[in-house]
This record gives C-alpha cells, structure tokens and sequence, in this order.
C-alpha cells in the first residue's frame, strides 16, 4: 500500500513535472483543462493526457496585470502559471464554460498562450431541458472533431469507449476508497486521500485507474471499531481545487464523512453507461451527476442532495468553505444553510483567500465548531 | 456659452414622467390593471413580454435607481447579514434584500408573477434569479444564452432558436392563454425602430462637441432597456434626437469648450456620476461615447424586422459582453475611431466580473492599436464602500495631464 501512496505523493507534490515526464516518455501531448465538466474522456480518447490545471500556488504575481484583485485564487494561481512559463508543456487547452471568471480566464489564455491550441466547450448553464441535453451533446461532438483536427488524429467509437471505462474505474476507485475511508474500512487519512484526489488530476489515467485498484484491495469489509476521530462533518463550497483542510479537520477531531467538492464528490459523482453510444453517454453524464452551482438544474437539486447525503450519513456539523470571490458558491450558502438548520444540522461558514494556503485562523474555528457540536 | 439652462436637455423631463407613469402602473394593484408582472434581466428579451401585455420589470434598472439615490449601500448591507458575499454583485445584493424588506426610493418592488433570466450578461443572474425564485415561489424561465466567445456556433443558434419556443410556451403557460403572433409583429417592428433611434442618439456625440455626454445616455437609457417594443419608447427617442439635433445646430454641449473627448468602459458608478462629471469636466474633459448604454442596439446587424422572433435567438446570444475580451477590444477601437477620442476610462468594477476581467488585456490592446492614453479606475456600480474619492482623483488627474 505505502508504494501506491508514495506514487499519488509524487504526483502531488509535482504536477506538472510528473505530466511533463509522461509526455517525455510516451511522446504524446499533453492538454490542461479546468473543472469537473471537462470532457477527459474525450481528451484522453485523442490520445492526448487530460491534465487538470488547478493553479500551484504560492502567489507568484504574474497575473496582477492581467486578473483584478477581485478574482478568485484558483482562477489567479493558474493565470500564474501560465504567465510563469510553467504550463509551456501543454500542448493545448480546452475549457469547459462554467463560471463568470473562467469564461474571462479562458478569453485571457486563448490571448496569452504561446504554441499551443485553445478550445472552448460551451457546454449549456441549463441541465434540464431536453434542448439543453441535445445541445450538451452537439457541444461535445465539436469539441471531439476539434481535437481531432489540433491533435492530427482520429478519435474512433472505440477510443471512446475504452476511455469510458479507464474514468468509469478511476471514478469509482475514488468513490470506493473515499467510502470506505469514512466508514473506517481502510487504513487511509483524510489527508492521504486528499494527496490521491490531487495525484490523479495529473497522471495517465490507465495507471492512476490500477493504482486505485490496488488500493481498493486493502478495504476490509467491516469498520475497525472506535478508532480516529468521531465528529461526523460534511464538506461543501467553493473550491474548484484540493485545499488542504482535511488534515486540519481531522485534528480539530471531526472524521469528513461528506465531501462535496469539485474535485471529490462532484467529481466522481455517477458513471458513465458504458452500453451506451460513448458519446451521447459522456454528455448524458453531466446532465446527472451532482450537479456544480454554475449550472441549472432544479431550484432545490444542490441542498437536497447535501441534506439527504448528510442524513444518510450521520453528519452532526457542516463546514461551509468558501473561496473569496467565488460567486455561484456564495449565491448558494445562505440557502443551503438555512436546508440544513431546519433538519438540525449545524453549520459553520469559512472563507478562504487562497485554498492552497489554509489559515491558522481556520484551525481555530474549526476546533471551536467540534465543541459546539 | 450657453447658459446652465440651455445646457439641460429638456426631454429628461419627459423621461421621469413616463418612467413614473410606468412605476405606477406596475405598482398598482393587479386585479385592477388585470396585467401580470415578470422581472426580468436587463439583457433579456422583453419583446415577447410587452406582447403578452405583461409588465416587465427590471431588478437591475431598480438597483441603478437605488445606487443613484445612495441607498444601495443598506441594502448590501441587509444581504450580508442575510449571509450573502459582501464581494456578489451590488445590483443582486441590494435586489434580494430589498425584496425582504420592500426597500428602496419606490419601497420596493411590485411582486413578479414569473421570473425571466437570461444569461447573456452573466451567470450572477442565474444564481440571483434562482435565490428570487425560490423567495417568490414563481415560475422561472432561463434562456441559455452559450458565450460566443469566437464566434456564433451552428449548435448554439439550434439551442437558443429553441429555446425562444420554450419561452413562448412558458409565457402561454403563465398567462394562460394562447400567444399573439401578429402583435408580436408589431412589437417586433417597434423594438427594432427604437433601437435604430436609440443608435442615432448615441451617434449624435460624434460632433464636436458632442451634444450630451455618456452620463446622460446612462439616464435615458432606461427607455430603451424597459420599454423598447412600445410606441412610447419610439416616441420618446424620436423627440430626444431631435433635441439632440437642434443642440449640434445651436453648438450647445455639455463640457465647453470641449478639449478632450473620452470614452467610458463598463457600468457607471451610479453613486458618483455627477461626481465624475464635475471632475472631467473640470479638466475640460467630457465622456462622448461608452460601451455600456450602445449595448442596448449592439446586435442591430443580426436583427431582422421582418422575423423578429426568428432573429431573437441570435441577436440575444451575440450582444458584447458575451463575447471574447478581443472582440470587446476591437468593439472599443471602433469607438475610439468613430468618436474621434482622446483617452479611454475602464471602470474596473468589483461587482461585475464578466465587463471587468479581460479589461487588462483589452486595454493593452487599445493601447497597441490606437495609441489612445486609458485609465483604469476601480469602484463599484453601487457598492459606495468600495469607492475611495481621494485614490481615484489622483488618478485621474494624473490622467489628463498625459492627454
Ligand atoms: S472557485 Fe468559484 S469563481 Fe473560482 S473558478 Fe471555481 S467556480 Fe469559478
Ligand atoms: S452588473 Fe454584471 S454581474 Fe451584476 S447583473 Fe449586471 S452583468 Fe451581471
């Protein structure tokens, strides 16, 4: 298990070098995407590595004159990377439409980026309609011919198909190992699950699928009683990255047992049938999985599945971490907040300026939320 | 010289008595004007509205009237303690809470019988519809309007064309009785004619001196956004061009004499217009043209007049600010030629994301093709705790003297 962990570690930690290795290696190219609405299928059935750009951090200020201040730090920090040279490697990048600021990043990148090519994916605001599926559809299948055209390739039923089931299993690996952490199953920290989710945004997704595999074997069919933390906490907000918080959760003494970020739940959220036409499955995914509060689906779609989720699973306490600046999760808060209260769950708002650099102010509110609970 | 009396455009007069006469309306009890009420985007189609005898209602014209009368800073303040961002758009702020509390210079709103959300200004209004929706407990209809960030895709006019028939189905669902096609004709036809006029107001400032200033366009817009497909609209605009005619005869202006003409990015500071004014005035310096109020007749070339439902989907999807930042750009060098001007100003406004990112990049491209000086000022549209007088005039006195 510990050379599994060590291998996400790595990929972690280093991103970009190990997404450049890969290119090295394999002599393919390499193309950066944003959200959990990025068609990796398709991009990975061209033969190309999706690479998930979620902005390394450290406030390099590249982006100060291209970005205001108000803009969040997961759209800044990318823009830096880009700025700084470090996304050179990428052979191209595709954005999926989501919110306000990544329409305008995706505006700046097509502007500022050297050699490399630049799709948008309209993808529609509205989920529920069957004119909005058609279009989702529609948008897929461009993108798909696209990238044939950029990449000089052909991207057949096949290829689709086999990249339906690689992100079927990473999926699901990520689903089952997140479960069987919170139920105790498996000998894995919040923290280290953490490292894997961010370890796979950058990895050939045929190995981070057997790795996962491997991991899965180690879940033990019944919870190893009363050890770790005991406050049960859901997760939700903003955050389009991996922020470093759970550990911090988890000394604080409270065991995440809902997480409904980006790039966990929201993402592994709902397979893709894998009977189905490849293409109109990928699409008809989207239009399912939990759905991101840049879209439209019904009124109600985001607090009911929190709530629901947080029943299910015993949740005492959420956690609402908000980005600054971060629009559609702010516009969700209160409401959401106010779902919760009334089924008796308690709930607490945090906002953070940068998710890579977590405050000590957060430590603090967290151990004082765990005794109120 | 003309006299400060002279210098006063006399159809400001007639636009505060329509614009009353229209508040009344919509807030006269329903079961007397037997006509629902629908609040709607400012870049949303109102036509099929005023044709189904619907009164449209502006939230974001609401939320320009607020921040004018300085009382939008409460109302942001009200939905923050409702636990909403104080970094969301003031115009959405201040629209949930005064909803809540029936706050404002008219005490609020008259309440909607159906929600209209269109997103090709932004995807606030999404989230800001779907908080209204949830309160008021009405239907909301969304039209999806893709970003046209390069071009306008074969998909995309599929879509929206589609979705103009779910908005006619949703308006016959709503009011309860069949759509009207042939008035929808006519509407279309007005629609079209007050935007053609609402375009040759705006290209009265290519004189020198230009007859008014981008300040009052921001005041007379409010026609062409609310009442366009009316005849009032019409009328209205064809009395304030001939004003504006018989100032360029009478070399009547604003700012005299006239030294530097300049032209205004993004959303006024409602708050603070006259105190913009002053100060470039000061300087002899007058805004002849902006981005924000020609918004409003931008998409006249995709408009057919003789289809006017069939060339919705396109001319909606296609309005500026749901286009790329270079096509934004290119849209500001026309203006800079057209109006012959001096310097451009960018409002770099904290509450609306999509007018303000790429504003750099636009910027410098400005810059590279037409050598024009900018200025980038950062305020908000009605947030006045985000506005800092002292920084921003040192700017832009630091401006003028670089003109
Ligand atoms: S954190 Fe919010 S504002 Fe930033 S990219 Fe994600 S959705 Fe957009
Ligand atoms: S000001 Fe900007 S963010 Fe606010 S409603 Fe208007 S377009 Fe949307």
């Amino acid at each position: 298990m510990k050379d599994v962990l060590d291998r996400f570690e790595e990929v972690a930690e280093n991103p970009q070098t190990c997404a450049f290795e890969w290119k090295k290696e394999t002599g393919r190219p390499v193309v950066g995407t944003f959200c959990s609405y990025a068609p990796e299928e398709i991009i990975y059935a061209a033969g190309a590595l999706p690479y998930r750009m979620l902005g390394t951090g450290g406030a390099k200020g590249y982006s100060d004159a291209y970005l205001q201040s108000y803009c969040c730090s997961v759209v800044k920090n990318t823009l830096d990377d880009l700025l700084s040279g470090e996304l050179d490697f990428l052979d191209g990048a595709v954005f999926p439409h989501t919110c306000d600021s990544v329409q305008r990043l995706s505006d700046i990148f097509r502007l500022n980026m050297k050699n490399s090519f630049h799709l948008d994916a309209v993808l529609p605001a509205k989920l529920d309609t069957p004119s909005a599926a058609h279009y989702m559809k529609s948008v897929l299948e461009r993108l798909a011919g696209d990238l044939e055209e950029r990449l000089d390739t052909r991207v057949t039923k096949q290829d689709l198909t086999d990249a339906v089931l690689v992100f079927n299993r990473i999926r699901n690996g990520l689903r089952t190992l997140a479960d069987a952490g919170m139920d105790n199953r498996i000998n894995i920290t919040a923290g280290e699950l953490h490292t894997i989710s961010r370890g796979v945004t950058a990895m050939d997704p045929a190995e981070a699928a057997d790795l996962l595999d491997r991991l899965c074997t180690f879940i033990q069919p019944k919870a190893e009683p009363g050890s770790g933390p005991s406050k049960r906490i859901g997760l939700t907000g903003s955050v389009c990255g991996v922020p470093s918080v759970y550990e911090t959760i988890e000394q604080a003494g409270g065991r995440v047992v809902l997480d409904d970020f980006c790039t966990t739940e929201r993402y592994t959220d709902f397979a893709v049938d894998e009977s189905a036409d490849p293409l109109p499955a990928i699409a008809a995914r989207y239009l399912k999985k939990a759905d991101c509060p840049c879209k439209h689906s019904s009124l109600y779609s985001r607090g009911e599945r929190i709530v629901e989720k947080a029943e299910k699973r015993g949740v005492k306490g959420v956690i609402f971490l908000l980005l600054k600046f971060c629009d559609p999760h702010a516009f969700d808060y209160p409401y959401i907040r106010d779902m919760l209260e009334l089924k008796g769950i308690k709930s607490m708002v945090f906002e953070l300026d940068d998710e890579q650099s977590v405050h000590a102010q957060f430590r603090t509110r967290c151990e004082a939320f765990m005794e109120m609970l | 010289m003309a006299t400060p009396d002279e210098k006063k455009i006399k159809a400001d007069k007639r636009l505060r008595e329509i614009m009353t006469e229209y508040y009344i309306e919509a807030k006269t009890p329903k079961e007397q004007t037997g006509k629902k009420i629908a609040w709607i985007t400012s870049g949303g189609p109102v036509e099929p509205l005023h044709a189904m005898d619907v009164i449209p209602i502006y939230p974001e014209n609401y939320g320009a009237m607020c921040g004018a009368a300085k009382m939008s800073t409460e109302l942001c303040e009200k939905a923050e303690e409702m636990g909403y961002s104080s970094d969301l758009c003031s115009y959405a702020r201040g629209d949930i809470a005064s909803a809540a509390v029936n706050g404002g210079p008219i005490g609020g709103l008259p309440e909607p019988d159906m929600l209209i959300c269109c997103n090709n200004i932004c995807g606030t209004v999404l989230k800001w519809y779907q908080v209204l929706a949830r309160y008021f407990d009405v239907p909301l209809f969304v039209l999806d309007t893709p970003v046209c960030h390069t071009g306008y895709e074969k998909e995309t006019d599929i879509y929206v064309r589609h979705q103009i028939g779910e908005y006619v189905a949703f308006l016959e669902a709503v009011c309860g009785r069949s759509f009207d096609y042939d008035r929808m004709d006519e509407v279309g036809t007005l629609s079209v004619k007050a935007q053609k006029l609402w375009q040759k107001v705006l290209d009265t400032t290519v004189n020198k001196p230009a007859p008014m200033t981008c300040f009052d366009a921001f005041f007379h817009l409010a026609m062409i956004v609310t009442l366009r497909g009316t005849q009032t609209a019409v009328d209205y605009y064809e009395l304030l061009l001939e004003e504006m005619n018989d100032r360029i005869c009478k070399g009547i202006s604003k700012v005299e004499p006239e030294r530097y003409r300049l032209i205004w990015d993004n959303l006024p500071v409602w708050y603070k217009m006259r105190w913009f004014s002053d100060k470039f005035g000061a300087h002899n310096a007058g805004f002849v043209a902006d981005t924000y109020t020609s918004g409003w007749c931008g998409t006249l070339p995709y408009l057919d007049e003789n289809d006017f439902l069939g060339s919705m989907a396109e001319s909606y999807t296609r309005i500026f600010l749901n286009t790329g930042i270079d096509h934004m750009a290119d849209n500001i060098v026309k203006m800079v030629e057209k109006y012959d001007a001096d310097g451009v100003v960018f409002h770099s406004n904290r509450s609306c994301k999509p007018y303000s990112f790429g504003q750099y990049d636009i910027q410098r491209i400005v810059g590279e093709k037409t050598g024009t000086p900018c200025l980038m000022i950062e305020a908000d549209m009605c947030d006045e705790r985000k506005f800092s007088e002292t920084q921003v005039e040192t700017r832009i006195d630091a401006f003028i003297e670089m003109l």
